[in-house]
């Protein structure tokens, strides 16, 4: 039994616990965002029986997270977000001169989330609704603004 | 939808943007990354000085303040990165001060630790660093899911008080309140999903049947705080229900040996002696607040102390936490502070090399 629940979870760490990092990442940053998804995967061990029976854990384990974050932000924790490397971004940032991470980091939550999970790591919009329980016209919507709004961010930056 | 419906949707007007935010991917998981190797997990074996007996300076004890910390063994998100070095306790040899020479620190290498990355040099930083510890060791154990992680704190070079910094450290023998935050929890009698903030004087015990996911949460809490241990041990003890009898593994002394104690109330001290006498002079009735014998099948104590003699140069032994594995579920905690006998003076900063 034990043992069956053991395999069970490891399971889903191998196989979704990396997006469920990445959804957390896109939406708190890094360091936040790491940890909070140590704490859902400590929430979902803790009731994997429950967690695990479900259809969406993963789903599940980011409501957990998003939860487990209530007290940073209550520190006012910031979004941290690593710069750009310039050597590696020179012959991209063309006009926009801003760093990207800390446009990221402007972004409202949804919107970030959607962005980076879309543009940085390929997801579809199907996929980031069904991880963060937004509906897929409501990521469309977030992604469509969060480019336009990182677009100004980068602009903002670029005229300092 | 695919990948490429989302990109063609939005690439009109942004290829520019949208190629930027391609190549940002290995920057952000390169960040990922570096928490882990930025916190390595070794850091965490710290050495302090000394208990003196009998009102005389009579050796060093490495004093080891609880602050456990559950975390899932073979997470895999957890163990992002490269891990193969492992603990690196090769590189935390400490003097009979019980200072890191390395660390050039008077303090602690935890301090050394925030002095290295000023940003995290902060109250909100020696949270970031302990929750930092407290998940990033995916260690492997053999049979438990979770695993141990444990902080030092000097007895004399006076405390770890990481919001102000290195240059903060108490008055030798100077009294302190350790202000632990404690997560809510029915048996901590708090709110729904917070944190406290206690007074927890010397010699009092906190103690709560927990679970492990508590755990963690006062492993946050612990050192969300300007702690100050000065001149006592924290304890942890962990209680064990009947119905989760176990073995619980135990790094011996030397760090070889591994000890398997799981008749209560058995002794599970790495320095008995030294851990009898803290405990007479405080009176056993008030150092464990622990259940009834008949409500447990095992107790283990981790005096986590050991002693090293004035004057060694050899470093005490290394704890390997790896081999360490508590039980999943189900498991009263004790923490005791306790205070020590005379400190033995700071060591002399010249001669931490």
């Amino acid at each position: 039994m034990a043992a069956a629940r053991h395999q069970g979870f490891e399971h889903f760490v191998a196989t979704d616990g990396e997006r469920l990092r990445r959804v957390l990442v896109a939406r708190y940053g890094v360091e936040v965002g790491w940890d909070a998804c140590a704490e859902a995967l400590a929430y979902g061990w803790t009731h994997w029986e429950r967690v695990g029976a479900m259809d969406n854990p993963a789903g599940y384990l980011y409501r957990v997270a998003v939860s487990a974050t209530r007290r940073h932000r209550r520190w006012q924790r910031s979004i941290e977000l690593p710069h750009e490397r310039s050597a590696a971004t020179d012959d991209l940032s063309g006009q926009l001169d801003g760093d990207l991470g800390s446009a990221l980091a402007r972004l409202r939550p949804p919107q970030r989330t959607s962005v980076v999970l879309a543009h940085v790591y390929g997801w579809s919009h199907a996929d980031i609704a069904a991880i963060t329980g937004l509906s897929v016209a409501a990521v469309r919507n977030h992604v469509h603004r969060g480019l336009r709004r990182l677009r100004e961010l980068l602009d903002e930056g670029a005229s300092r | 939808m695919t990948r490429h419906d989302t990109i063609d949707r939005a690439s009109a007007g942004n290829e520019d943007l949208l190629a930027r935010l391609a190549a940002y991917r290995p920057l952000l998981d390169a960040e990922v990354v570096a928490i882990d190797r930025r916190f390595p997990a070794r850091d965490v074996q710290l050495s302090g000085p000394s208990v003196a007996s009998e009102g005389r300076p009579r050796r060093s004890t490495v004093v080891v303040a609880a602050a456990v910390a559950v975390t899932l063994a073979g997470a895999g998100i957890l163990a992002l990165g490269d891990r193969s070095s492992g603990p690196r306790a090769d590189s935390t040899a400490t003097t009979g001060g019980g200072v890191t020479p390395a660390d050039h620190s008077p303090t602690t290498g935890m301090l050394q630790r925030f002095a290295i990355d000023d940003a995290h040099f902060t109250p909100i930083g020696i949270e970031d660093y302990v929750m930092r510890q407290a998940r990033i060791p995916p260690r492997h154990t053999s049979s438990g899911a979770y695993t141990a992680i444990v902080y030092t704190v000097s007895s004399t070079t006076g405390t770890v008080d990481a919001t102000d910094g290195a240059d903060d450290a108490v008055d030798p023998g100077a009294t302190g309140i350790a202000r632990l935050a404690v997560a809510a929890d029915p048996g901590w009698g708090g709110g729904e999903g917070g944190i406290n903030t206690l007074n927890w004087p010397a010699g009092e015990c906190l103690s709560a049947w927990s679970s492990p996911t508590t755990m963690s949460y006062v492993t946050d809490g612990y050192a969300r705080h300007d702690w100050e241990i000065d001149g006592h041990v924290v304890i942890l003890e962990l209680w064990g229900p009947a119905a989760d009898a176990r073995q619980i593994a135990i790094p011996s002394p030397d760090g070889d040996d591994v000890m398997m104690l799981n008749d209560p109330p058995e002794l599970a001290t790495l320095n008995e002696a030294d851990w009898l006498q803290l405990r007479g002079e405080l009176g056993s009735d008030r150092l464990i607040d622990g259940p009834a014998p008949d409500e447990v099948s095992w107790h283990q104590l981790f005096s986590l102390a050991w002693t090293v003699d004035a004057g060694d140069d050899e470093p005490p032994p290394a704890f390997d936490w790896t081999r360490f594995p508590l039980p999943e579920t189900g498991y009263r905690f004790s923490l005791v502070r306790i205070p020590c006998a005379v400190p033995t003076p700071p060591p002399d900063p010249a001669s931490w090399g």
